[in-house]
């Protein structure tokens, strides 16, 4: 079960993003979007 | 999937139990959770009703069964036993019901599963005395299960009612009747009849009800209700209000700008509810409990009643039916996750309520975790650390004096900008001339422009100072300067002194800057920086290992506050909706920075005890409901076990919110004394 790591609900398969060698799942575009400007914030 | 707000289960999206709010839709589980979310203000009320017949007929139950015995006991149990099993409890069997069409798993589900397995298994007995080797009824058991859980769930809503007493008082400085002035004079009417563009006419002692600009009058405005700021402001033609404040001493003519969920203080109020939905990361460690519970405990309730079943069988014991039967029930009834679900919310509900007594909104609570580390702030400076509003220092005019103060005095009234409105409130003592400007133009970062009398009129900002012009030709020229918030010195003192790394990143130059830095024992500041690089130098420290807050005005500094750990808004009164930022200072006051951190070091410490204690008890009470303690107690700890399984359930759910409740007292602590 994978979190959306920008809003904390669970994240969809089809919405995904790779950082650090690992692939983080959203549960909508516009946390991807949230995420991918500054992953750092959200992967630590 | 969709995570209910309510008891944090997880929902499938096709549910057709949902709500919108503030363009969100979110899903229940079953229609009560629901209803607990659409109308809390109900729930304790409706609650209480039921309590008040569940409480003398379980008594009853208990009483008639350990203490009476005459012929057809088990029927007049039974009689006693149907309204609390069958109306007191249809909640839980109407969410069972829901959870099963949607194909899920809830708690009511677990709950019906218990209770009706003691009852129906006691009314086979009261029908049949000769069915099982003894004719022991267990109607004690299931109204018990009923009652006490219903019990443990009022304590929890008068709890959250009184958590949320900080967000129910916003709404209710809002008046129930308005004076809307139609064709000239007033005509009281409902609050909800106000619309956009009315003209109303607030009387001295009232609250105002709408978000608007004064067209006439004037009058002192005590905005301490929304804004915290203890003092009042003078309102007069032009000047904005917020709804909920009180006018003080003045008749006031107000043109209607934001009305209900648009006004600001509904804003607030939204904001404040939000942050107790929100999902902290924390959260995921229940969301994993929560989402394999259901199906976990009715194999453990099933395999355990099966083991004990064929054991005691085995052994030649007649009870085996009835024991299984009982450890199925208190499996069942003993492992409902209603704590672990309630562990998170009920902390960030009462977290959010206790902070906006401070004046601190915090607009997302998915940030707190990131909130309880921040070990580096970041301050903008201009109206974060300095004033937003600057101070006339200088007056220097070059020619007509009357001139000079009339035209500057009009055009700057005709801009928001913060310094045009901090020149022309200077003027006003001036007793300026009202001038009619054409073609008024607000260059961004520049100045404003117009036509006086055929003449080209400027009023050009410059580092430090703004020069009026008439036709290309300097008329006057004011110095300005922006002065440090009062109390700045002790709140970077106080971060400085709880190891958090202090910084300044601003758009200003150098000199601006250094003195100010210095004086507060800044070491590190950046200056005549873009918004670009403001976002840059944050990214830095995180590259670093830092965690950072970006403290900014919300407007300027977008780009910094969302790239920071945590952003903070420093948002004056009718800012608020439009303000970016994790959190929001409703009353500019620094001093929350500092609380802030602490608000988020506390609330993730209680969401971990809570879960973890909420976790703690099922993982140690399931194997006690199963049986671990029969080789010590004996078969006899059954016949009291489901009464107590449900009597540990509304204890573990009254413990959490007890626990969370401490934060309230935590949280309003001196933070001068404070140490993180």
């Amino acid at each position: 079960m994978a979190t959306d790591p920008v809003c904390g609900m669970k994240g969809k398969k089809e919405i995904s993003s790779e950082y650090g060698g690992k692939t983080y799942y959203f549960c909508r575009e516009a946390c991807k979007e949230e995420f991918e400007k500054n992953p750092v914030k959200y992967t630590r | 999937m969709a995570v209910d707000p309510v008891c944090g289960m997880y929902v499938s999206e096709d549910s057709t139990i949902y709500s919108d709010k503030d363009g969100v839709r979110y899903y229940f589980c079953s229609q009560g959770c629901k209803d607990k979310f659409d109308k809390p203000e109900k729930e304790s009320s409706a609650l209480k009703n039921k309590l008040i017949i569940a409480w003398p007929f379980s008594l009853a139950v208990m009483f008639i069964d350990y203490l009476l015995f005459f012929p057809f006991k088990n029927f007049v149990l039974l009689i006693l036993a149907l309204p609390v099993q069958f109306y007191v409890g249809f909640g839980f069997y109407r969410g069972a019901y829901e959870a099963i069409k949607d194909r899920m798993g809830n708690m009511d589900l677990l709950i019906s599963l218990g209770t009706l397995t003691a009852f129906f298994f006691s009314l086979t007995v009261t029908v049949d005395p000769h069915l099982f080797p003894v004719n022991y009824t267990y109607y004690d058991a299931s109204v018990f299960i009923i009652t006490l859980i219903l019990t443990g769930s009022y304590i929890e809503s008068l709890t959250k009612k009184k958590a949320n007493s900080s967000a129910t008082t916003l709404l209710s400085l809002l008046p129930d009747k308005v004076h809307i002035l139609k064709n000239g004079s007033a005509v009281d009417l409902p609050i909800e009849s106000m619309v956009p563009g009315d003209i109303i006419q607030v009387r001295p002692g009232e609250n105002i009800p709408a978000d608007g600009t004064v067209i006439d009058g004037s009058s002192e405005v005590d905005e301490s209700m929304v804004t915290g700021e203890g003092d009042p402001v003078l309102k007069s033609s032009g000047s904005g209000v917020i709804s909920g404040t009180v006018n003080l001493n003045g008749l006031i003519t107000v043109s209607v700008k934001e009305t209900g969920n648009n006004s600001t203080v509904n804003k607030i109020y939204s904001m404040i509810q939000m942050a107790a939905m929100g999902r902290a990361k924390i959260q995921k460690i229940s969301d994993i409990f929560s989402s394999y519970f259901v199906p976990i405990v009715l194999v453990a309730a099933g395999s355990s009643a099966i083991f004990w079943y064929f054991y005691l069988r085995s052994l030649g014991n007649p009870l085996y039916f009835i024991i299984s039967v009982l450890v199925f029930v208190s499996v069942v009834v003993i492992a409902c996750p209603c704590a672990i679900g309630l562990a998170a919310p009920i902390t960030l509900l009462i977290s959010s309520n206790a902070s906006s007594r401070d004046g601190i909104l915090i607009k997302n609570s998915s940030s707190m975790d990131r909130l309880s580390k921040i070990d580096t702030v970041i301050f903008d400076k201009t109206g974060t650390i300095t004033d937003n509003t600057p101070k006339v220092t200088q007056f220097n005019i070059h020619g007509d004096e009357r001139l000079a103060v009339s035209l500057l005095y009009s055009i700057e009234l005709l801009s928001n900008h913060p310094v045009a409105v901090a020149i022309s409130s200077y003027l006003q003592n001036r007793n300026p001339e009202k001038i009619e400007i054409k073609e008024f133009r607000e260059i961004p970062g520049t100045g404003v422009s117009g036509i006086f009398n055929g003449k080209s009129v400027e009023a050009r900002r410059f580092e430090g100072h703004i020069s009026l012009f008439i036709d290309g030709k300097e008329l006057a020229s004011l110095e300005i300067e922006h002065s440090m918030r009062k109390g700045i010195e002790d709140d970077v003192k106080n971060l400085i002194r709880n190891h958090i790394k202090v910084m300044i990143v601003t758009g200003d130059t150098e000199e601006n800057t250094s003195g100010i830095a210095s004086k507060l024992g800044i070491t590190e500041y950046y200056c005549s920086m873009k918004p670009d690089s403001k976002a840059d130098i944050v990214k830095k420290e995180q590259a670093d290992g830092r965690y950072v807050m970006f403290v900014g005005d919300g407007i300027n500094d977008t780009v910094a506050m969302k790239t920071a750990d945590v952003g903070v808004a420093m948002a004056s009164g009718s800012d608020i909706a439009g303000a970016t930022g994790d959190i929001i200072l409703l009353n500019n006051d620094l001093k929350n920075i500092l609380r802030s951190i602490y608000i988020g070091k506390y609330t993730i410490k209680k969401i971990k005890q809570n879960v973890g204690w909420a976790i703690g008890y099922n993982s140690a009470l399931i194997p006690v409901a199963a049986g671990v303690l029969v080789p010590l107690l004996g078969l006899g700890i059954y016949y009291v076990l489901p009464i107590f399984a449900a009597l540990a359930m509304g204890l573990s759910s009254t413990t959490v919110v007890l626990n969370s409740l401490r934060l309230r007292t935590r949280l309003s602590r001196n933070m001068d004394q404070v140490v993180l």
